[in-house]
């Protein structure tokens, strides 16, 4: 098998959850297909040290979340957040839970970068804080502090989430 | 698992499948084109007289020197686009390094010389540089290469399959796997293979051979370090167990993660252990500052008189300042240094940075060296542009 077949054999089991990973960082479908494609040309240029490394989940995770912050960091001029965005005054007719997803989505979009890729990994993706802080390139200590912010972020941007957000808190 | 969780599941749901496999691939297959292109464009600029000087140490590392040499070791190690392979047919002499370099596993002898090797990586060179250990693909199999000749052996083994020489490169102790494995002693001189029948319960992993043959057994990175333990390479039976406690450490010292396995020094006896303090800034609470390092320090175990005799702070990494941030967290390459090797003038370490261009890409390599005599921390060799994979003697 070469190289490009096997690269193009990993992702395709993977382009789903990668997909969905990315939806959550960036909350619109525009910017999460930009940040896989970037993710994947990355991923793709060292496609060999990638397999050699033994680990390229652990790789693609690194080079998304990386991404993910260091184009936000490029891009954060020009984008302004809308203060009450309009998907979330259409749902009066919808159920509480489909109510709190987009609640939820406009709360993500309402972190930094940072703090929304910790609750991504930790809330998400389940991982550890150990792993959590090896995709992000940061130590142990950065994600729990990362980890309290971002929810205490989460529970001023959006009051109705504090039952999530008090059970996110208890310790496992 | 968590109503957030579920949540997030739930919200996760709404994107599509961004399959973007074939955009990547046509972006890699037009930038490699265009990389083909740059050398001719280069030669023209050159032919024109508009380059004159190229410095293959500008960028992120330009400007720094060597603050120190260690004999064998080159001052400057330029990766040479296209080294020729290395020969099957014929001995190159002894090694004194192997790295890898964009897709190449290359290897320099003490002569200055580079082949490319043909193999996934290196494993091992032995300490007086005559042996190469590699792994052929990741299939297997791992091949023992006599760099003086063509003599060779194979090893069936994984991914995990470990190897460690004796400081006088008489013996080379291979274990194929931690978890099921064999365990081999190899006489070098011979190239009689003997299997040590170490208990699987309790083998844990070998990260050492004596000159005796005796072996120094510590535990798997996957479990807690519980101390190391000595066995007789002939019979695998344990004849000294040595506990964190005995090892004279702290009560909250324990070994690093992710800096490497104790390592035993070209003295035959020092074992050094890279350790950190549990108690540290990484179990400070969760309000603690972003950027604390932890305090890892290379500690020197006498396995002959038992006692701590050497302590090797480690400098972990650049100031936060210098690192990306982004809503407090760090991100990009860690900037940390790992135990690469004993040379008779200090302890070798290599030194890895983040680029300073790109916070995602590993910047220049460099090669420390922690001197016996003063302890000072020296830049012995500069890379000139990112290696991986730096594997010395020993």
């Amino acid at each position: 098998m070469d190289d490009e077949e096997s690269f193009r054999e990993f992702v395709s089991a993977r382009i789903g959850r990668l997909s969905r990973i990315a939806f959550l960082l960036t909350g619109e479908h525009h910017a999460a297909e930009d940040l896989v494609q970037v993710t994947l040309i990355k991923v793709a240029r060292h496609w060999r040290r990638v397999i050699r490394g033994g680990n390229p989940d652990a790789y693609v995770r690194r080079a998304l979340y990386h991404e993910h912050v260091s184009s936000w960091r490029s891009r954060r001029h020009r984008e302004v957040l809308a203060a009450d965005p309009p998907e979330r005054q259409a749902g009066r007719n919808e159920s509480v839970d489909a109510v709190r997803r987009i609640v939820l989505r406009d709360a993500l979009a309402r972190l930094a970068p940072g703090q929304r890729a910790v609750i991504v990994l930790r809330y998400f993706e389940d991982l550890s804080e150990a792993d959590t802080a090896d995709a992000l390139g940061c130590t142990v200590g950065s994600v729990k502090s990362q980890t309290h912010h971002a929810l205490g972020r989460l529970r001023v941007v959006a009051p109705e989430l504090a039952e999530l957000i008090e059970d996110a808190e208890v310790p496992a | 698992m968590t109503m957030l969780k579920d949540m997030l599941d739930d919200a996760a749901q709404d994107a599509r499948v961004y399959d973007v496999t074939d955009q990547a691939v046509r972006v890699i297959r037009r930038r490699r084109a265009m990389a083909r292109l740059v050398p001719v464009a280069a030669a023209l600029l050159v032919v024109a007289g508009l380059v004159g000087v190229t410095r293959p140490f500008g960028g992120d590392g330009g400007g720094q020197e060597p603050s120190a040499s260690a004999a064998g070791l080159p001052q400057r190690l330029v990766p040479e686009k296209s080294p020729p392979a290395l020969p099957e047919d014929r001995g190159v002499g002894s090694a004194e390094l192997a790295f890898v370099s964009g897709d190449d596993v290359v290897l320099l002898t003490a002569d200055g010389r580079q082949y490319r090797v043909n193999a996934l990586s290196v494993q091992g060179i032995s300490p007086d540089g005559r042996w190469l250990l590699v792994l052929r693909s990741s299939q297997g199999p791992w091949v023992l290469r006599d760099l003086t000749g063509t003599g060779r052996q194979e090893f069936e083994g994984d991914t995990t399959f470990s190897a460690s020489w004796s400081p006088d490169s008489r013996r080379l102790v291979v274990q194929t796997s931690r978890r099921s494995g064999v365990t081999y002693l190899v006489d070098l001189t011979t190239g009689a293979r003997s299997t040590v029948p170490l208990d699987p319960a309790r083998a844990g992993r070998v990260c050492a051979v004596r000159n005796s043959g005796q072996l120094v057994l510590c535990s798997s990175e996957e479990v807690p370090f519980s101390g190391l333990r000595l066995a007789d390479g002939t019979t695998g039976a344990v004849v000294r167990e040595i506990t964190v406690a005995a090892l004279g450490l702290a009560p909250t010292e324990t070994m690093a993660a992710g800096r490497g396995i104790p390592r035993l020094d070209i003295d035959d006896h020092t074992v050094f252990i890279p350790v950190h303090d549990s108690a540290g800034p990484d179990d400070t609470p969760a309000s603690a500052p972003a950027g604390h390092d932890r305090n890892v320090v290379l500690a020197g175990f006498d396995l002959d008189t038992g006692r701590l005799t050497q302590r090797y702070p480690l400098p972990d990494r650049i100031p936060g300042a210098q690192r990306p941030l982004n809503g407090g967290v760090e991100y990009g390459p860690m900037d940390n240094r790992v135990l690469l090797g004993f040379h008779p003038a200090g302890v070798l370490l290599v030194h890895l940075t983040a680029s300073k261009g790109d916070p995602f890409e590993s910047g220049p390599v460099t090669i420390e060296l922690i001197a016996r005599d003063t302890g000072a921390l020296q830049v012995v060799t500069l890379t000139s542009r990112p290696i991986s994979g730096i594997c010395y003697r020993g």
